[in-house]
């Protein structure tokens, strides 16, 4: 289906190969994007908030984005958890300026329009004029007007968001295995025990087919392959759920597969280096904590989050479009709430893994604005994701992007493409 | 003496960001002391809020090598060229029993990238301390504490 657009490029026409093809032009048009911000992020999703456990206490409150729409989300003086659109009901002006705070109500600077923690106009400055002069029309009235509501919902500490009356409660929006592995991590209370903030001059989407793509692990991050550290072995698998919009990519510790083993040393990969060892092996120390013997889950739950246990590293990141050509991911990190200081201290380690420096997924970054600069106004050409065929299933491997097509069969049918 | 001192902590300041912007990173750990080195980068954000992640921390001199290691080996990233402004270097605190001085400086980390465009890519200050290892002054711990909470890309090359 052809979509009207506002800007320069002709309407977009999906290739008959469906999911398996994406036109570079959804990674940088304008209307394109213009139009997500309504079928995606005012669409029918759950999109991440932020954890309970960053707004514990009553009266406090963060300032977040769905898609590019500011928002915030609030604990009001009941406990009860509200979200609302960061923006003053008067004349647009941002409510929230600072990034996270406490207080029993919210006031614009601009004219001092107060709101309280549910998002309702509780007061507005000269109502009636000043000495009979001026003031609001006579039918005004504060309940005709407030912050903009979304509905909340939360799973297992996680505080999502949505402005669709239609989008189903949040465990059927994950599904069960989804559900499963979000709770497999954040089983007990977490402590956040830091941020990190990145800004990735790539589209949103072209950084969510990274995380949705096991096949590049082992390829673009060297950092175990250098060191000896061999992950290709491990078993591991790709789960989606049953629409494909979400996927986790997990693997064990081997198992040691020798066949398997040989075939990459016989593929003469680039990453196949040897010689290297860690000087000090210590940053990699930890308990394995989970029964299962799981070592790597890295879960996207569309369109905005993804959870991430690597080894004893735990956090979820937020995928915040800032334009067609850029976005910011916001790491938010955690440690279990009983962690001893012993247990603090391996995760903080292992941190060095993970974010903007991480020894795993600087890359990321890297590949994501490679991509951006190559597609850039281009309005024919489109990739290619075959890899592990052409369906949207689970997989018992993960040279695979199934979790890709995935996404964009979903995709498709939000935008109507 | 005093005078002395506070010349030779410049130089080690100095010295130091020298070193990286040349690209000798092999030398890098070498400006930390051997035993117990601690080196950190952490955003302000998480520094006010007492939130201890870093974007890289090293807690020996191997966690300082591999990280030099990985980046001539491991890690790829656009090249890119670092240059770092250094200024008001002050000893904050003196601890002379232990022979260790908490030394605040400021500094600015320009990147430029193949593309000929430089960029901002850090603001902040470091809070360091020193202590004599031999007759070298040397880091017994170095904190970059950064302003501008969002990194631009990443950050693989040490502040």
């Amino acid at each position: 289906m052809a979509t009207d657009h506002m800007v320069g490029a002709p309407p977009l026409v999906w290739p008959a190969a469906g999911p398996t093809r994406v036109p570079y032009q959804v990674f940088w048009d304008p209307a394109i994007h213009a139009l997500e911000q309504e079928r995606i992020y005012r669409g029918p999703t759950w999109c991440f908030l932020g954890l309970e456990a960053e707004v514990a206490e009553p009266k406090s409150w963060k300032a977040t984005y769905v898609g590019e729409i500011p928002v915030v989300l609030a604990r009001d003086a009941h406990g009860a958890l509200n979200a609302f659109v960061n923006r003053c009901a008067h004349r647009g002006a941002l409510v929230c300026r600072e990034p996270r705070g406490q207080s029993g109500h919210l006031t614009c600077v601009y004219h001092q329009w107060n709101y309280d923690l549910e998002g309702r106009l509780r007061g507005v400055p000269f109502q009636r004029g000043i000495g009979g002069k001026g003031g609001m029309p006579e039918d005004f009235r504060l309940q005709d007007h407030r912050l903009e509501p979304l509905r909340v919902a939360t799973f297992a500490g996680l505080v999502f968001g949505t402005f669709s009356e239609e989008t189903e409660p949040i465990e059927e929006y994950l599904g069960p295995a989804m559900a499963e592995f979000v709770a497999r991590v954040f089983n007990r209370p977490v402590r956040v025990l830091g941020y990190a903030r990145q800004f990735i001059r790539c589209n949103w989407k072209i950084y969510l087919e990274n995380v949705k793509d096991p096949y590049h692990a082992s390829l673009l991050h060297l950092f175990f392959n250098t060191f000896g550290l061999n992950r290709l072995s491990q078993v591991g698998e790709v789960v989606l759920d049953a629409r494909g919009r979400h996927h986790v990519s997990y693997s064990k510790r081997a198992q040691d597969d020798q066949s398997r083993l040989a075939e990459v040393a016989q593929a003469n990969l680039r990453t196949y280096q040897k010689g290297f060892r860690l000087a000090d092996p210590t940053l990699l120390e930890g308990p394995q904590e989970y029964a299962d013997g799981i070592t790597m889950q890295i879960q996207s739950i569309f369109p905005s989050l993804i959870v991430q246990q690597i080894a004893n590293a735990l956090a979820v990141r937020q995928i915040l479009p800032k334009g067609p050509e850029a976005m910011e991911l916001v790491w938010t990190y955690v440690a279990y709430a009983d962690d001893d200081a012993a247990m603090e201290r391996v995760r903080l380690r292992q941190a060095n893994l993970v974010g903007p420096a991480g020894y795993i997924s600087m890359e990321d970054a890297e590949a994501g604005e490679l991509v951006q600069r190559a597609v850039r106004g281009e309005l024919e050409a489109t990739s290619f994701i075959e890899m592990g065929g052409r369906g949207v299933a689970s997989s018992d491997h993960r040279v695979t992007e199934t979790s890709i097509r995935g996404f964009w069969q979903e995709y498709r049918r939000l935008m109507g493409f | 003496m005093e005078e002395s001192l506070t010349h030779a902590i410049r130089e080690l300041e100095y010295a130091y960001v020298q070193c990286i912007d040349d690209d000798r990173l092999e030398e890098w750990p070498s400006f930390f002391v051997q035993e117990n080195p601690r080196y950190e980068i952490i955003s302000r954000e998480n520094w006010e809020q007492n939130l201890p992640v870093a974007v890289m921390l090293c807690e020996s001199q191997g966690m300082l090598q591999d990280r030099v290691v990985a980046l001539r080996q491991a890690n790829i990233y656009a090249k890119h060229y670092y240059r770092h402004l250094i200024s008001n270097i002050r000893i904050v605190e003196s601890e002379p029993a232990q022979g260790l001085w908490r030394v605040q400086a400021n500094y600015v980390v320009f990147q430029s990238l193949l593309d000929g465009e430089a960029q901002i890519f850090q603001v902040g200050r470091y809070l360091d301390e020193v202590r004599y290892e031999g007759n070298a002054l040397k880091f017994q711990s170095k904190r970059a504490i950064f302003d501008n909470a969002r990194v631009k890309t990443l950050l693989v090359t040490p502040i």
